[in-house]
């Protein structure tokens, strides 16, 4: 799958480097930067969507967090939303380098022990 | 000409002796007081100065209130507006004295003969005017000029206090207007469930909202005036971006925070603020209002854990139907095998014994043969017919050895299948020979094993154990053949080894089958009996067979399985089973 046409079909109206992504052995990996508001968490569900409908069952999905600074609840929303949608297929979603100050809000919400967690990158 | 001028010269004498001390004392009455008594002590002066029998002062207050100063009055008579100007309309003209009589004047039920009247001053339709009345005589020439000359000096007075009203009531108006414009946002400000505030420039809070206390969890504004935003939050760094932002953009829209309640709780609220700079552009003050969203997120949030559970179940399900299939699967290839050893049997039985007779009767041919050739002569031609008949018999028994020997062989496979699969056994629990299950299991298994690996095996005696034997045989050849992939992998050019142990420890009957193989890394060790977890391409392993055998060993049967594994060294799977069989019947 073109994951990058994906990503440019969701996120065209944002600066360059919010996200890319690509695809490597059956598991896609996104790096993300910025704010995820509700208006970026809304474009990033329905990108992980698209992903997870194209993908092979029991493939990985790995979202790369270490440049993204801020995370509203429904941002939360949208990885739990998808979560659910990989569970559906037999998927993984794993995250990946999350800075303090936004895994305390997936803990706030009580969602942090949802996702398995990648090992750092580089 | 000269009358005209002696008689004016007469008049000036005459009112500069009423005029000046009158206006002296006017301007004395006026500077001294300046509220609207003032009018009617003006009035009582110009009656006395006048000798008249009644002075009045017609005007309109700053606050547009219609009133008569009535010489002799204490205080001020207000009358009604169109009462007001029925009286002074009819007996007022512009810049000139105005003479009529007999009138009533309102206040004064008695009709006075006499009036002369002026106007003060005027603005729009309303101004000021003064009436003076006289009984009996009718007012003099010199006297009308006389009060246009007092009138037209006191008013300034009157217009400069008039406009003064009006300004002070203005202002006084204004002021209502602004407090209770003040009130009705005060009441907006501390009303509102949102939590209102301002910061300076340093983010220091200035001010906040009564609801915004509450918010807190804090008694009074007190406890939160003059300390930093930051110090509000959960997460204080968070308020860095959002300084960012509002000075980048001038506003935030919808921020999410999390505030800190002074009980160390949170909750989580939505934020938009703006900017107010001053003209150079620097940020002085901060407005934002603060909505509490705590419920809305733990309605989202239930439903969020909801549907991760119930996906979780789906999963959990379908697994379980995968495994269950997948068991049912591996019995059915027992019981298929079984009933196709089954079925080979009869006519293998008959084969045999029809081989054997046939063997049988063969020899006994050739006995026959052999005495008939002996009383027969004994020429060279008929020892070489005797010759080529021993050689065909010969070959006759080697070929009846042969097939015995393939008899034999497929006996065994089938009493091996027959055995693997004990469907001669109901499915209750069965005394069990361990060591006749791995010899039947590697039977069955041997195409898988024989290219890759030769067979060591140490079977010491071990007692029968109670078991399901089918379930225990397929434990054994999962393992033997994961052994067996996992030496072929390899691809060296000799044969590994798999490594067979039995032996007693106590109440148990352990079981190490081992291999020479590549070995299973640490880290993945402890995964190898979880369902799906799988080295193999895919396609090529189910991840199940492991699973399945812990299931059969550990719950099924009470007894334990595990690995040791070295990398490079190779893997053994050790089985230890209950000679007592499970401590109680898990159907």
């Amino acid at each position: 799958m073109d994951i990058e046409a994906s990503i440019a079909a969701n996120f065209a109206d944002y600066p360059k480097g919010t996200i890319h992504g690509f695809m490597e052995d059956h598991v896609c990996t996104f790096y993300l930067s910025g704010s995820i508001d509700m208006r970026y968490a809304k474009d990033l569900q329905k990108l992980l969507r698209t992903v997870i409908d194209q993908l092979g069952m029991s493939s990985t999905i790995i979202i790369d967090m270490r440049y993204v600074d801020y995370i509203s609840s429904t941002g939360v929303g949208a990885f739990v939303t998808s979560l659910v949608e990989a569970k559906r297929r037999d998927m993984t979603l794993k995250l990946r380098d999350m800075q303090p100050k936004v895994s305390a809000i997936f803990e706030l919400l009580g969602f942090l022990g949802f996702f398995k967690e990648a090992p750092t990158h580089g | 000409m000269a009358d005209s001028l002696l008689s004016r010269s007469r008049w000036l004498n005459s009112s500069s002796r009423i005029l000046a001390p009158l206006l002296m004392e006017l301007f004395r009455i006026y500077a001294e007081d300046e509220t609207e008594k003032t009018n009617i002590a003006a009035a009582d002066e110009i009656k006395k100065s006048f000798a008249a029998d009644a002075a009045a002062i017609f005007y309109v207050s700053g606050k547009r209130e219609f009133h008569i100063c009535l010489a002799g009055l204490e205080f001020p008579v207000a009358l009604a507006e169109q009462r007001w100007r029925s009286s002074i309309e009819a007996h007022t003209a512009e810049d000139e004295v105005t003479r009529f009589g007999p009138w009533s004047m309102p206040g004064i039920e008695a009709s006075i003969d006499s009036w002369i009247s002026a106007r003060l001053y005027h603005a729009d339709d309303e101004g000021g005017y003064i009436f003076l009345g006289k009984n009996k005589n009718v007012w003099p020439e010199s006297e009308s000029a006389l009060l246009l000359e007092i009138g037209s000096a006191i008013a300034p007075i009157f217009r400069i206090r008039h406009e003064r009203g009006i300004a002070e009531n203005h202002r006084a108006e204004t002021e209502k207007r602004l407090a209770t414009s003040e009130a009705r946002l005060r009441s907006l400000f501390d009303g509102l469930r949102d939590m209102i505030y301002t910061v300076d420039a340093d983010d220091i809070i200035t001010e906040i909202s009564l609801s915004g206390c509450a918010l807190l969890g804090c008694d009074s504004k007190q406890d939160i005036l003059g300390k930093p935003y930051d110090a509000l939050l959960a997460m204080p760094e968070g308020r860095l971006l959002f300084l960012d932002k509002i000075r980048n953009d001038g506003f935030v829209d919808d921020y999410e925070l999390v505030l800190k309640k002074r009980d160390g709780s949170t909750i989580f609220c939505l934020e938009t603020a703006h900017a107010r700079r001053d003209n150079s552009g620097r940020i002085i003050e901060i407005q934002g209002i603060v909505k509490d969203i705590s419920d809305r997120i733990r309605n989202e949030r239930e439903l969020w854990k909801m549907n991760l559970e119930l996906a979780d179940s789906n999963l959990k399900l379908q697994k379980t139907q995968q495994l269950m299939v997948q068991h049912e699967k591996m019995a059915s290839i027992g019981q298929l095998a079984a009933g196709i050893a089954h079925e080979i049997n009869n006519p293998l039985g008959f084969l045999v014994s029809n081989q054997t007779v046939l063997e049988k009767n063969s020899r006994k041919v050739h006995e026959a043969l052999t005495q008939l050739r002996a009383k027969m002569g004994t020429t060279a031609a008929e020892a070489e017919i005797g010759a080529r008949i021993d050689k065909l018999f010969n070959q006759t028994f080697d070929i009846f050895s042969e097939s015995r020997d393939g008899f034999e062989r497929i006996m065994k496979i089938v009493s091996s299948l027959k055995n693997f699969s004990r469907i001669d056994q109901s499915a209750d629990l069965a005394e069990f020979d361990v060591n006749g299950g791995i010899e039947s299991t590697l039977v069955v298994a041997w195409n898988e094993i024989k290219y890759v690996a030769d067979v060591r095996k140490k079977l010491e005696r071990v007692p029968m154990i109670r078991c399901k034997a089918n379930e225990i045989n397929q434990v054994f050849l999962n393992i033997m053949v994961n052994a067996a992939q996992a030496m072929a992998g390899l691809r060296r050019s000799e044969k590994g080894i798999l490594d067979i142990r039995t032996v007693q420890q106590g109440k148990n009957v352990i079981i190490a089958i081992g291999d020479d193989g590549p070995g299973i890394p640490e880290a993945i060790q402890n995964k190898v009996f979880d369902p799906f977890f799988t080295t193999k391409e895919p396609g090529k392993g189910t991840g199940l067979g492991l699973s399945i055998s812990y299931d059969i060993i550990v719950n099924k049967h009470g007894g334990a399985l595990w690995v040791e594994s070295s990398l490079g060294a190779g893997t053994t799977f050790f089985i230890s089973l209950p000679i007592a069989g499970p401590a109680s019947h898990p159907e």
